[in-house]
């Protein structure tokens, strides 16, 4: 098994097309990074607006870098998934297209330890893009930035609430918070693996995922009772954002934040379950379909 | 009697409505090279997909190295070598990546000068560096080749493995194949569609049309010159079969309205020599093995 887990990292480091995601993520951190360097200042008061006049805070302390990297990861986490298929969608589809997944399948292996090997695979990539991105969004951006307290902007229903996070009490949460994307990343790893079992080239497998994502996303964020109740817990889509928990500090009964505290650690909990219960239900459906598999590419 | 590598019975393979492969039987002795003759669509390629269990039979019974395939699907295939269709590897990885990667799979050491003997072995010396994108089919057919005898196979099974070659790659992958039986001692199928091919190093053959057994024997039975088919062309065939029902070559007409005669191919020579010595026109005389042109009739159908 881990013999063949390292032929599949082989094979991945070898793709041109597995470097493009760690440029897209370059690109993307640093021009935010750049236009917060330059223009910083405006996005605070526009986000402010409003409660300049009930508190006063320190806008150049909270442009620091975790802040930077709590409004990158807003954003990023939701492109990831589309970097994310473009290596999962093509790794049982991508061995077809070529014709060696044929060859591959007479060599004595079974399938369940190939499949198995390649969404291990995936995983890794996953994790390791994940890491390139706390590297630029967190580390680089405390370098440019500087370390300090944060200030996260939550908006629930009508109510817009400013929490702030002391500097000592937020590392453990970002390594939370990118623990759990991981987890919800190998979900999409499971669609797209799945997906690529039915295609003979790349291309079907990682459009249908990013397609899949899109429309579940769409969904998951529409405010219609009817969806709420009856759709939105059964969409892995809907706790794709879970990660977001780990910053709603709990408050005292004076709303003083708590230091340490996580505001609702059962829902973060519920979501853990359900991400890995769909996990586990796609790789086991995969791995029943590849081994019934004919294999005629 | 000589051991059986490869024993399958009654096996049929269906996808949805089509029936690709049709209850079909064979042997395989060991040390032999058998023959899959068909034309396209024939099954062969099902046929072998299914003994290298990338694909399930509908029905039927595979043994390869006396054990049943389903359930022992490692040890056998630890003990086979295969080409399917193309030699697809992987195009982005060089000749060296390609074999290591197999090496591992295998768990055999892959170190260069080992490699290097493999690449030496199949005639790509000094290439194992390049990219396999950058080499040509031929070169690709050899590391396929090379691939398929890492683990030193007992079993090697290759399917259409000249398809794409050039005349002089069609001769070398000839020579390999003749080499492996006869010097190393390995069991080989190969499949093709040109009955030359399989006349020139098989030893039993099968021919498969439609999914179906059509016959199954010894080449050298099956292709045996005794059974040659001779087809004469004349400005006057009911004359020239008049002269001929009054020769002793009437007994080799294949019909009475045809100047078709099933002979010896050895006996050719003295059929001439009745014609010119009759003074008998003949625009052209072909000759080819009856089961050559029941193959091409076939082919053509």
């Amino acid at each position: 098994m881990w013999t063949l887990l390292k032929i599949e990292l082989f094979k991945i480091s070898k793709r041109p097309r597995t470097y493009i995601s760690f440029a897209a993520i370059l690109a993307i951190v640093m021009i935010f990074q750049f236009a917060f360097k330059a223009d910083g200042e405006n996005y605070m008061n526009l986000m402010l607006q409003g409660i300049n006049d009930s508190f006063q805070l320190d806008k150049q302390n909270a442009m620091n870098g975790y802040f930077m990297c709590y409004i990158i990861l807003n954003t990023l986490l939701v492109q990831i998934p589309i970097l994310v298929a473009l290596i999962a969608g093509d790794a049982i589809s991508g061995e077809a297209n070529m014709g060696t997944l044929r060859l591959v399948l007479t060599k004595p292996i079974s399938r369940q330890e190939l499949l198995l090997a390649k969404f291990y695979a995936s995983i890794i990539y996953t994790i390791i893009l994940l890491l390139w991105m706390a590297i630029l969004s967190l580390g680089l951006s405390l370098i440019i930035f500087g370390s300090g307290d944060m200030l996260i902007f939550r908006v629930s229903g009508e109510v817009s609430q400013i929490m702030q996070i002391t500097s000592d009490d937020i590392l453990w949460r970002y390594i939370a918070a990118f623990a759990y994307a991981a987890l919800a990343l190998t979900v999409i790893v499971s669609v797209a693996i799945l997906l690529s079992l039915f295609a003979e080239n790349s291309i079907g497998p990682i459009i249908t995922t990013i397609c899949i994502v899109l429309v579940f996303t769409i969904v998951s964020n529409m405010n219609v009772p009817l969806i709420d109740k009856h759709i939105k817990p059964y969409l892995f889509t809907s706790y794709l954002v879970g990660w977001k928990g780990f910053f709603y500090i709990a408050t005292t009964a004076e709303g003083v934040p708590i230091r340490g505290s996580i505001e609702n650690m059962n829902s973060i909990v519920k979501s853990i379950i359900i991400l890995v219960g769909h996990i586990g239900g796609l790789f086991m459906l995969s791995t029943y379909l590849f081994n019934k598999k004919d294999i005629l590419s | 009697m000589q051991d059986t590598i490869v024993e399958v019975r009654n096996l049929s393979k269906s996808f949805k409505n089509f029936e690709a492969v049709k209850n079909i039987s064979f042997e395989i002795a060991k040390g032999s090279v058998y023959g899959f003759l068909g034309q396209n669509g024939a099954g062969k390629s099902t046929t072998m997909r299914m003994l290298l269990s990338l694909i399930e039979p509908t029905n039927g019974e595979i043994n390869i190295f006396n054990k049943p395939l389903k359930g022992n699907e490692k040890y056998i295939l630890s003990n086979i070598g295969a080409i399917i269709e193309k030699p697809d590897t992987y195009n982005y990885l060089s000749g060296y990546e390609n074999l290591k990667i197999f090496s591992k799979i295998f768990k055999l050491p892959s170190t260069k000068s080992t490699l290097d003997k493999l690449l030496e072995r199949v005639g790509l010396s000094g290439r194992g560096n390049d990219k396999v994108k950058s080499y040509s089919q031929g070169m690709k057919q050899r590391l396929g080749i090379a691939i398929a005898l890492l683990n030193d196979p007992d079993f090697i099974i290759l399917d259409e493995p000249t398809n794409g070659l050039d005349p002089q790659g069609i001769a070398d992958i000839r020579n390999l194949i003749i080499h492996f039986s006869k010097n190393e001692g390995k069991t080989i199928l190969i499949s093709s569609h040109l009955i030359n091919e399989i006349e020139m190093v098989a030893d039993s053959m099968i021919i498969l049309h439609k999914g179906e057994k059509v016959v199954e024997g010894k080449v050298s039975e099956l292709l045996d010159p005794a059974r040659t088919l001779v087809k004469i062309e004349s400005n006057n065939t009911k004359s020239v079969i008049q002269i001929i029902s009054e020769s002793q070559w009437v007994q080799h007409l294949v019909s009475n309205d045809s100047l078709s005669f099933e002979m010896n191919k050895n006996d050719i020579p003295l059929l001439i020599k009745f014609l010119v010595e009759h003074e008998i026109p003949v625009e052209n005389l072909k000759s080819n093995h009856s089961l050559e042109n029941y193959f091409l009739q076939l082919t053509n159908s």
